[in-house]
């Protein structure tokens, strides 16, 4: 009985005063530990900052690319000034920005893409000789045409829905 | 080995001490992993950047230069062929009226040559396009041949026609008017009034007035447009 008290004493000071290392369990699980930790922080730092603000500016300078494609194919679809001249001008615009679809929509004098997103979309002022009255119409996104034709104001521009 | 066991009660500075030399491997790795991260968001906002190409600004410059020099701009009879007279109406309220396109942006410049014809604000980081143009200028000039001495006048080219004010006095007459070798006006009984001639607008024509008697300057007066054309560009910034 006593070397066995004697045992448990040493053994307790054994544990309380040595330097040893944990046992590898230990350590593996305290590796995961920190590791999920610092997993969970960078992904909800990036998820919750960085990522979005990228899929938005991305989102954004699409758009304006699109919005200017389409104005610059509004002012082409603009026919030489003979008298009864009509034309109409094609082109394919891409179905979705950041995974949304939008319209295009011909306003007076300016030219309008409408997005769910607020910061994707715009207006644009295209570059019309005195002839042109107005443009209108709205279409969905993809194969789109502009057509002209001549009224007794001038010559007014209509976004159509193209077939392909 | 010996200074391995310490007393109990000198913890926390000299108590058991856990080391893990894995820990701190663990640590550099994870810190690595969070330098590369932030890194590559750097460079992913650096190219962010760079392909920002301002479709706005371009497209506006493009097609207000195009929209200046083209065949039905108000500036121009000819594509490319900008009109001095009109050009002198060009300021800034007339552009903003002209194209919305111009009211709607930040600022817009045009210049001709190295003289700024309008300016409606701050262009700082907006495009530009030049275009090649000419610019043409009329004015009508007026000649009176001194008929004592020469009795020709010549007109320059692009001039297609003239008018001839003849008013001789009476003891004289201008008889014939050529162009060169071409015969324009003639009349044996004397020319008197006032003629309007057409001539080739490819070469020089030298105008020869035919007549008897004592002819003098101011009998003869020819009235032309000169016209005269200049190469030039015509640039558009724009900043919308």
């Amino acid at each position: 009985m006593p070397e066995r008290l004697e045992g448990l004493a040493t053994t307790t000071q054994a544990i309380t005063t040595d330097d040893r290392a944990v046992t590898p369990v230990v350590e593996k699980a305290v590796t995961l530990g920190i590791v999920v930790v610092f997993l969970g922080v960078a992904v909800s730092a990036l998820y919750g900052g960085a990522v979005p603000e990228y899929r938005q500016a991305t989102g954004a300078e699409l758009g304006d690319r699109v919005l200017s494609r389409a104005t610059v194919g509004v002012e082409r679809a603009v026919p030489p000034p003979a008298a009864g001249a009509s034309s109409s001008y094609r082109m394919s615009l891409p179905p979705t920005i950041r995974g949304s679809s939008y319209r295009l929509r011909g306003d007076g004098q300016s030219v309008v893409l409408d997005h769910p997103s607020d910061a994707v979309g715009g207006r644009a002022y295209p570059v019309f000789p005195a002839r042109v009255v107005r443009v209108e119409g709205t279409v969905p996104a993809g194969r789109i045409v502009v057509r002209a034709r001549q009224t007794s104001a001038g010559v007014v521009l209509s976004l159509e829905e193209g077939s392909s | 080995m010996d200074d391995d066991r310490r007393a109990a009660s000198d913890w926390p500075l000299t108590g058991p001490r856990r080391a893990q030399t894995s820990l701190p491997a663990l640590g550099l790795a994870l810190l690595v992993v969070a330098v590369v991260t932030v890194l590559g968001l750097s460079m992913a906002n650096g190219a962010l950047l760079t392909a920002d190409r301002e479709p706005a600004d371009t497209r506006t410059a493009r097609s207000l230069a195009d929209g200046l020099v083209a065949r039905d701009s108000p500036l121009t009879d000819r594509g490319n062929v900008l009109e001095r007279s009109r050009l002198d109406r060009v300021d800034a309220s007339w552009l903003t009226d002209r194209y919305p396109a111009v009211d709607h942006a930040r600022g817009v410049r045009v210049t001709l040559g190295s003289t700024e014809l309008v300016a409606t604000g701050p262009t700082t980081g907006g495009a530009s396009f030049t275009r090649l143009v000419i610019v043409r200028s009329r004015e009508t000039r007026t000649a009176e041949p001194p008929l004592s001495r020469t009795r020709s006048v010549t007109l320059p080219r692009r001039t297609r026609r003239a008018t001839l004010r003849i008013d001789p006095p009476a003891d004289a007459s201008v008889v014939a008017v050529t162009a060169g070798d071409r015969p324009l006006l003639r009349d044996r009984q004397g020319l008197d009034g006032t003629y309007n001639i057409n001539v080739s607008r490819f070469a020089t024509t030298d105008l020869r007035i035919r007549g008897t008697g004592d002819l003098a300057a101011g009998d003869v007066v020819v009235t032309y447009p000169a016209i005269r054309t200049e190469k030039t560009t015509l640039r558009v910034t724009a900043d919308v």
